[in-house]
């Protein structure tokens, strides 16, 4: 009889489902705000019938014995949190509600849908439950070439705290440390979200990290936010919390209202300010704790919502080059759905080595095949061009990106996590200094001033790139070579930066070719990669997700599979 | 091998520091609540708690036991499970 041991998102934002199998290998794995298409699908459960019911009986068509058991990614209910009266120290008490609202809803109402479709296949009716941060860990040594590191689970909240230290060797995991109490710099980040003007509950902390490039810091910003934390024996506290109020209070005169003073770059000083001290924050905490626990090796797995922070990523690659650091492709709570699969899965076999080294995080779900095979009938608005050959659908897309054409890519298996990384993405030539303007003016309507990232052969990034680092999940910005930022303009930021994703030949072979083809024809082995989604939506999940984007928009050609389709005239 | 008194000495020597209280004031059989405890500083002496003995306790560990005396015995108590 075989097991199957499926993951549940539970916080309450990003809900996801993973499924794992008795060799330890997460064979499914997705967001459920893609198949929703409702960004973060807040207080939703992670398991919606429609969604995963056709995966749960194709792996039961396949498997006639198979049984599943159910585990979800938090140990402690809302009401058992410690401390939960500091929880609105930084964050407003409307926010910490829905905070708790959500995450209640969540874990109140996952599992029904599962409990459903499974039936008798189920082994255990309860959902077992797992160290939130735990799961963080596993999930993201998932992803690790590294069999030995030290973890950092850096986040805005967990079990009783917002970090735990782990320390992985040859599969096996130890917590070295978990902070207790409310210093916590994922809220620090949330309430600065909100000072700028951005909704930290719809997760735009990356607003605040693109807008920080636009400003120099404030000495005197800097040096009050900083005097909010205190990191002690790779521990974080609040330098005194009864000064907190008094804190919050005097920055209020920075909140900017976005209906009032619609113009972000009001907010760009304190955005930069916060992200400066973030930086610096997290890297004392980063060295105190390698101080403390002196780990055998360089490797550092840096993970939780914390992780999604790129710049400071990119800062951390570049400016410690003796580390080698691992950010998985989902190290946000979505991504815990993996850990907490792999946990009850060690849990039940009672076998504590834990899966590592899996490259590719395109875990998620296919375009529809039936769907596909009709389309070319269907479509009365939409040419559609069937192109068999890969060679020759990359050398189509090639003469369309020389042409400048914005082009929406859905080929295999979603990614998992949030990044497009190829596979439900939207890709154009960085070369031209009008395509940023174009994407945002004619697609994604989102603020002029946010980045897109670049996608890169693994071999060819120390050449444009100061950091000669694998960033295979698009986890971190790095400064392109002064002298070559003129030749990608689309893709650099104000800053010089990138967020690169590095393409490895062997395992993305398609892509690392369409890349290859682009600089044959072009001279640059670089192209602009941004996720296949319009502003406010989450990357597409459909084939009427896509249509409906290209007909909606002026993107001028959609890929599905081998077929290219463009709007008629 | 730890005794229950190194816990009482040691929860001592951290519940003055963290909460600022002259050591006369605090015993083992002192309320925790007469001394300022609140779930604010219950929290850090956790932290505390697992840093000095390497377990990892119960966030309710300082509600349910009111006096030094009570949550040394607990502590105690874990370490001999966790170790």
């Amino acid at each position: 009889m075989s097991s199957y041991y499926i993951g549940l998102s539970t916080t309450g934002h990003d809900p996801a489902i993973a499924i794992v199998n008795d060799a330890g290998e997460c064979i499914f794995a997705e967001a459920t705000e893609r198949y929703l298409q409702s960004k973060r699908a807040i207080g939703s459960p992670a398991d919606i019938e429609q969604h995963i019911a056709p995966i749960l009986h194709t792996i039961c068509l396949n498997d006639p014995n198979a049984q599943f058991f159910l585990a979800q990614t938090w140990l402690k209910t809302e009401e058992s949190k410690p401390a939960k009266e500091y929880r609105e120290v930084l964050l407003s008490q409307r926010s910490v509600d829905r905070i708790s609202h959500v995450h209640k809803a969540t874990q109140m109402s996952t599992g029904a849908a599962l409990r459903f479709i499974l039936g008798d296949r189920l082994a255990l009716n309860e959902i077992q439950g797992f160290d939130h941060h735990l799961c963080h860990a596993v999930s993201a040594y998932y992803f690790s070439p590294h069999p030995d590191a030290l973890c950092l689970v850096v986040d805005g909240e967990g079990e009783i705290g917002a970090i735990s230290v782990f320390e992985w060797h040859e599969g096996r995991v130890v917590r070295k440390l978990r902070n207790w109490g409310p210093a916590s710099l994922g809220a620090f980040y949330a309430w600065i979200t909100e000072l700028c003007g951005f909704s930290s509950i719809a997760g735009e902390e990356w607003k605040v990290m693109g807008l920080a490039a636009f400003s120099d810091p404030n000495e005197a910003l800097v040096a009050r936010l900083r005097s909010l934390f205190r990191v002690e024996s790779g521990r974080l506290y609040f330098a005194d919390i009864t000064g907190l109020d008094e804190i919050k209070q005097e920055f209020q005169v920075y909140a900017r209202d976005p209906s009032i003073a619609p113009d972000y770059m009001s907010s760009a000083e304190l955005a930069s300010s916060a992200q400066y001290v973030f930086t610096e924050v997290l890297n004392e905490l980063i060295d105190s704790n390698l101080e403390r626990f002196s780990p055998a090796t360089n490797n550092i797995i840096l993970t939780g919502g914390c992780a999604l922070n790129s710049a400071f990523n990119g800062e951390l690659i570049t400016r410690r080059s003796t580390l080698n650091v691992h950010v998985p492709p989902a190290p946000g709570d979505d991504g815990n759905a993996i850990g907490a699969a792999l946990l009850l899965r060690a849990k039940i076999t009672q076998h504590d080595v834990f899966p590592h080294n899996n490259y590719l995080p395109y875990l998620g779900s296919q375009l529809n095949k039936k769907t596909l095979v009709k389309l070319p009938e269907t479509l009365g608005l939409v040419n559609v061009n069937i192109i068999d050959d890969d060679s020759e659908l990359i050398n189509e897309l090639v003469a369309l990106l020389l042409k400048n054409s914005i082009i929406g890519i859905a080929r295999g298996r979603a990614e998992f996590g949030p990044r497009a990384l190829g596979n439900r993405s939207i890709i154009a030539s960085p070369i031209s200094s009008e395509m940023k303007d174009a994407i945002n003016r004619k697609v994604k309507g989102r603020e002029a001033y946010r980045p897109f990232a670049p996608m890169i052969p693994e071999e060819k990034v120390a050449d444009w790139f100061i950091a000669d680092a694998l960033s295979p999940y698009m986890s971190a910005a790095i400064s392109i070579h002064e002298e070559k930022r003129d030749r990608i303009p689309a893709v650099t930021h104000a800053n010089g930066t990138g967020r690169v994703q590095t393409i490895n030949k062997l395992y993305q072979p398609w892509l690392h070719k369409l890349l290859n083809e682009f600089e044959l024809a072009s001279g640059v082995p670089i192209l602009l990669n941004t996720s296949f989604n319009i502003m406010g939506k989450p990357i597409i999940h459909s084939i009427e997700d896509a249509v409906a984007t290209l007909m909606t928009t002026e993107l001028d050609a959609v890929v599905l599979e081998n077929l290219i389709l463009t709007k008629k005239c | 091998m730890t005794t229950v008194q190194d816990i009482q000495a040691f929860l001592t020597n951290s519940a003055v520091g963290v909460l600022e209280v002259s050591r006369e004031d605090v015993t083992p059989t002192t309320p925790l609540v007469d001394i300022g405890m609140t779930s604010f500083y219950a929290v850090l002496l956790c932290g505390m708690i697992e840093d000095e003995y390497e377990i990892e306790v119960e966030p309710l560990l300082m509600f349910e036991c009111r006096t030094i005396a009570e949550v040394s015995e607990e502590v105690l108590e874990v370490i001999k499970r966790q170790k």
